[in-house]
């Protein structure tokens, strides 16, 4: 009540302070204020009467999405047909480096992944870079904010869900972060790479999969279209192995997309953990009692393979499971070497599944690699089909994000877990 | 009679219209006064950059590619031109306005206070309250201005005021303001 009434009382003061009455807008009074603009208009409409209408048209053909992606394809198409066509020698010697060290120097892009799923498109994320600064928009709404420090994920509710240091304050490039590294910088064999086809207008990159990264047992090839003139991406396609299925992600480079404010993350702070407990390290697994996540009762947890050692002797078989091919292991574990040697540690490895409020058990995401005061994106659960079969059927979805933090006691440790129950209905 | 949408003045206007141009005016010209006031805490000002966003969209017309998205589009002109003419306005203070200033923040008016603690928010904080609360505009006027969905406004509204309740009670204006 007491907190009702601050609030009304809040209400009316903001109102007082700042609060007048809705102005009303004086047209003519306005268009004597500005007859230079509306000459600039009159001239304008009078250049070119055909071609307003024109564009009218134009859009609204292209306020339709599909109407859209069809004539992105039919471009795309144009293209390549161009070059298989007409194309010739010119700059077959152009090093993928010049292409990257190009990139690097673009103010502003705004990029489309989609995902080839069967006859349809399904949007993966949308992102758009800025002057050093990144948003990605999932499919479903959530977001990630980089503004060169820090990534901010945020739920589809807007809440923040991790945290983690910056790719751009590692050195990372706005394409790299969006492509996921599958075509790094670092890699010096593909930097040296030139193109497999040369048109009029475009260069036509391909690569085999990168052998250090996780994503290489699926992947086919990518192959990357670079706009001639401007050595700019337009776009890249990502083919899967033993599958139609590709990935489309399409660059543009017009004035930016969204204002500067578009750029910085709500102004959320984190919420309280849903459940949290002390926990030691390599002992048995612990159970977290969990407020305030719906549908979630328990979380078990279990705290394990601390490394603390020299980055040199990182073991390569750090990530360990029974559930999952040896070779992906390993490809995980020279991941999370590579970032050892850029951040140090200690790292610390936590299982963790979840018992929702009828009493069904998750299966048991062993996956995750922490450092200490660092959140992280975790998920456990079934995506639509059901990875779990849970025992009455029903589509349920875990997403959650664990953080680990040092006591004063040793091989103790805190973990706080926020968790949010996704079911169909959600 | 039907009202027409945005997307059909915008046609109209681009086609030669200019009294559909109008009519666009004047119905985002409170929020766009709202807008800039939330960025220049003036409002004689704040309907200066509005009137000056309009006179900018005008010759920018035939850019806007889709009709439906006129609001947001107003919107990033107005907070440009609000942000440049705050910068005109800073450089232009003497030492008298800013003696001025500092006096009016020893009268320990609530009201002042208010206005400050609004101003030390964060800018997407502080556009949101402003937008809701200087002319009363609805949900769904405040949704097309900043580009985010209805459903999200109540919950960046709540905690909105939530910071600028912590503002306030730092100067000891807590819930109980006595």
């Amino acid at each position: 009540m007491k907190d009702e009434n601050f609030q009304n009382e809040l209400d009316g003061d903001i109102k007082r302070a700042i609060g007048r009455d809705r102005p009303k807008f004086d047209f003519d009074n306005w268009k004597k204020a500005h007859e230079q603009e509306i000459q600039v208009y009159n001239w304008q409409v009078r250049r070119m009467p055909e071609g307003s209408r024109r564009a009218g048209v134009w859009r609204r053909i292209m306020t339709n999405r599909t109407t859209k992606l069809t004539a992105a394809a039919v471009i795309i198409l144009a293209a390549y047909l161009t070059l298989n066509l007409i194309g010739g020698p010119n700059m077959a010697n152009m090093a993928w480096a010049q292409v990257t060290n190009h990139l690097a120097e673009v103010d502003h892009v705004h990029v489309y992944w989609l995902k080839s799923r069967g006859d349809d498109f399904i949007r993966h994320f949308e992102a758009w870079y800025a002057r050093g600064k990144l948003v990605k928009r999932g499919n479903k709404g959530g977001m990630m904010y980089d503004d060169g420090q820090a990534q901010q994920f945020f739920d589809e509710q807007g809440r923040l869900i991790a945290q983690q240091p910056s790719f751009f304050a590692k050195g990372k490039t706005f394409f790299e972060v969006c492509t996921a590294g599958l075509l790094s910088d670092e890699n010096e064999q593909l930097s040296q790479l030139t193109p497999i086809n040369v048109g009029d207008d475009f260069l036509i990159y391909e690569f085999d999969p990168p052998a250090n990264i996780d994503d290489s047992k699926w992947l086919e090839c990518i192959s990357v279209t670079v706009g001639k003139n401007s050595l700019l991406p337009i776009q890249i396609k990502i083919y899967e192995k033993d599958s139609d299925d590709y990935d489309l992600v399409m660059f543009d480079y017009e004035a930016p997309a969204q204002p500067p404010e578009f750029f910085d993350p709500l102004g959320v702070e984190v919420s309280a953990p849903h459940g949290s407990a002390e926990v030691l390290l390599d002992g048995e697994a612990t159970v977290i009692r969990l407020e305030g996540a719906p549908g979630l009762k328990q979380a078990v947890v279990r705290l394990h393979s601390k490394y603390d050692g020299p980055s040199g002797q990182f073991p390569l078989d750090y990530f360990r499971s029974d559930r999952l091919d040896p070779e992906f292991c390993r490809a995980v574990s020279e991941r999370l070497c590579k970032e050892y040697k850029k951040k140090g540690g200690p790292l610390f490895r936590l299982d963790v599944s979840f018992v929702t409020d009828e009493g069904y058990r998750s299966g048991t995401n062993d996956i995750i690699a922490l450092c200490l005061n660092e959140a992280k994106k975790c998920g456990v659960g079934s995506e639509k089909g059901g990875l779990d079969n849970w025992p009455d059927g029903k589509y349920r979805n875990i997403k959650f994000s664990p953080l680990l933090k040092p006591t004063d006691k040793e091989d103790t440790y805190i973990v706080e877990l926020r968790c949010w129950l996704r079911s169909e209905d959600s | 009679m039907k009202v027409a949408t945005d997307t059909e003045l915008v046609e109209a206007a681009a086609g030669g219209d200019i009294e559909s141009f109008g009519k666009l005016c004047e119905r985002h010209y409170a929020a766009m006064t709202a807008l800039a006031y939330s960025v220049l805490a003036d409002h004689h000002l704040a309907e200066d950059a509005a009137q000056e966003t309009f006179a900018r969209a005008l010759t920018n017309l035939q850019r806007l590619k889709d009709g439906r998205k006129l609001a947001g589009w107003l919107a990033a002109i107005c907070r440009n031109v609000a942000k440049d003419m705050l910068a005109a306005k800073t450089r232009n203070l003497d030492s008298e306005a800013g003696l001025r200033t500092a006096d009016k923040t020893h009268e320990g008016d609530y009201g002042d206070l208010m206005r400050r603690a609004l101003m030390r928010l964060p800018s997407g904080a502080r556009e949101i309250i402003v937008l809701r609360y200087y002319d009363g505009l609805s949900y769904d006027e405040i949704a097309s201005v900043s580009g985010v969905s209805r459903a999200a406004i109540n919950g960046r509204l709540t905690r909105a005021k939530r910071k600028l309740a912590q503002y306030l009670s730092r100067f000891g204006f807590a819930e109980d303001k006595s």
